[in-house]
């Protein structure tokens, strides 16, 4: 390599100049080829996923039959009930519980990040919220189990592994998606768009409810979405904390399972050599499926401005 | 946007709480904690007790592990469970099965009803390589084991075990692994260290979970050393690959637990069966007042 500059020297001027462009040309090349490899490697990785979800998932979802699976409500791995009835209905309503806990309180704290917040407590407030990101999801489950679980069980009774306990935790768990993302959309709102709506006589809350929260709207939905997202995937915590039984919760004291916990406490145990296993590739392609279909809402959010 | 949000949310939860209020009702008092659906503690506790899975009272919870259950158990007051014998502490109550406590004698006279066998599963034809598995095998097989094993609460089913002569030569293979029930994984991991320093060589016995299943289709597939189940292994149908040989290490009382607050100390089986298949069931329905 470093015979090569001394050789271009003694050469005349424009055909080094020549060279020398070559050999950036080729420089440019190869690393185009190098970032078109890495790309192509994770696009090949998640069709893999997919595919390799789907194709395994589809027969065996045809012999349980279509709606045998989606309908039936009984998930008992051992008796050959393959049901995700109540694994789904389980899924929705911890998601919704988890919004109903998170949203709120993610959204306040990012108005409170956003506008209300003095430097200083910023400072402490923005590490907190990627700290809380970065706890490990089997910790929030532990916590759940040693805090929330004995709360909940003097709340409402029963054993304390509910619907109520796992909407705390996973509420909590969402928190760190919700804020960061409403904040910085919250943050991208122009500031004239503040200023114009208290120089025409707005307070301050009026300001922020009525003219940057619709200005942010994208943003702060993609936030809520993804923390959706984040509840519906999430395993570890959830199989600590949701009680595991396979029936539709009829109230906030029941216990119940998800998609994610099924999968999870059934694998350790299910046999390969019948239905046992693939069973459980079904429930994780309907799980892929929705977290897809979740994607997709948050990619045409996106195209919004904030 | 913000309002009508804020107005799902708030009507969901208040539903939410109104549905708390009213849906107890229906249910008993008693919480009954379950292993979920493949366990081989579940499946052996079903089996004795002849209860279909579908018909089975889930309860308020199906925990994965023999610990989460005590734990859970152990937190609550009107709680019913099963565990191994062996793995149940003092933090929980066991109660007597028609009369007859869950000891090692009554376990292995076959007097107290609800009780199981550990097998393991190893490859014979593995015993002429793999030094160290037919060394670890005859450990187990020996009196130092018998011992261990009654010592952590199971039951012996050898009798006049021979004593354990540990290896002149150095051993080739210096690490195994035992893969499968969680139940029986405890005591392998205790056998495997007092095995390691009898043998007095740098030599490992690894062992990891998966459940009964795992470690009947690791030792049909080969992969790993020593397969371990909590339930009775058949050959020709659990057992399909004909150079696996099963062996009973010992035997183990499901204990039925509950809290240490709970008067009662002792349940029919009668009864057991009715909790568990009976969701409506109180403990007062059974004979059982708890002071308040």
């Amino acid at each position: 390599m470093q015979l090569k500059p001394k050789n271009t020297e003694s050469a005349p001027a424009d055909e080094g100049i020549e060279k020398v462009n070559t050999r950036a040309v080729v420089k440019e090349i190869s690393m185009k080829v190098l970032f078109a490899v890495a790309a192509a490697l994770f696009v090949v990785a998640v069709l893999t996923i997919c595919i390799y979800l789907l194709v395994d998932a589809i027969p065996t979802i045809g012999e349980i039959g279509f709606v045998k699976f989606l309908t039936d409500d009984r998930w008992l791995i051992r008796s050959e009930r393959f049901g995700i009835g109540s694994l789904v209905v389980g899924t929705a309503l911890s998601t919704i519980g988890a919004l109903v806990v998170g949203v709120p309180i993610g959204l306040m704290t990012a108005t409170f990040m956003a506008f209300y917040c003095p430097k200083w407590l910023y400072r402490v407030l923005k590490p907190l919220t990627n700290i809380l990101a970065g706890i490990p999801s089997i910790v929030y489950g532990f916590f759940g189990l040693t805090v929330i679980v004995p709360l909940s069980r003097d709340l409402v009774g029963g054993g304390g592994l509910n619907l109520l306990t796992t909407s705390i935790v996973l509420g909590i768990m969402i928190l760190p998606t919700i804020i960061s993302i409403s904040e910085n959309s919250l943050r991208a709102v122009p500031k004239p768009f503040y200023e114009g709506a208290v120089a025409l006589g707005a307070t301050k809350e009026r300001a922020i409810f009525r003219t940057m929260f619709p200005a942010a709207s994208s943003g702060v939905l993609t936030a809520i979405i993804l923390g959706m997202g984040r509840a519906i995937g999430e395993t570890a915590a959830i199989t600590l904390i949701c009680g595991n039984i396979d029936q539709i919760p009829g109230s906030l004291a029941d216990p119940f399972i998800t998609l994610a916990s099924a999968i999870a406490s059934g694998m350790g145990y299910a046999s390969t050599t019948n239905l046992e296993r693939p069973a459980l590739i079904a429930v994780a392609a309907v799980l892929l499926i929705i977290i897809l279909l979740i994607t997709t809402v948050v990619m045409l959010l996106k195209k919004k401005k904030y | 946007m913000k309002k009508i949000i804020m107005a799902i949310a708030s009507t969901v939860l208040a539903c939410g709480i109104g549905f708390a209020a009213v849906g107890c009702s229906d249910s008993g008092d008693i919480s009954v904690y379950n292993r979920e659906s493949g366990s081989g503690t579940r499946d052996a506790f079903l089996e004795l007790l002849g209860i279909e899975e579908a018909d089975l009272n889930t309860g308020v919870a199906q925990l994965s592990s023999t610990s989460a259950v005590i734990q859970g158990v152990a937190g609550d007051e009107k709680a019913i469970g099963y565990a191994s014998l062996g793995s149940v502490d003092q933090t929980v109550k066991a109660l007597s099965v028609d009369g007859v406590a869950p000891t090692e004698e009554t376990v292995a006279d076959g007097s107290y009803k609800i009780a199981r066998p550990f097998e393991l599963m190893y490859d014979e034809t593995e015993l002429a390589d793999n030094d160290l598995l037919a060394e670890f095998v005859e450990y187990l097989k020996s009196a130092e084991a018998q011992e261990i094993i009654a010592e952590e609460g199971y039951v012996s089913v050898v009798e006049n075990a021979p004593a354990y002569t540990a290896p002149e030569g150095t051993l080739s293979v210096t690490e195994i692994t035992a893969t499968g029930s969680t139940s029986v994984g405890p005591l392998m991991t205790v056998l495997a260290d007092d095995f390691a320093s009898l043998v007095g060589q740098d030599v490992q016995v690894t062992v990891s979970g998966g459940g009964s299943g795992q470690g009947i289709s690791d030792a049909n597939e080969g992969n790993s050393d020593i397969g371990m189940a909590s339930k009775e292994v058949v050959d020709g149908t659990d057992i399909t690959n004909d150079n696996v040989t099963i062996y009973q290490l010992c035997a183990d009382g499901i204990a039925v637990i509950v809290n240490t607050a709970n008067p009662a100390t002792d349940i029919t089986l009668d009864n057991l069966k009715k909790i568990y298949t009976d969701k409506s069931l109180n403990w007062s329905d059974i004979g059982v007042e708890f002071s308040e």
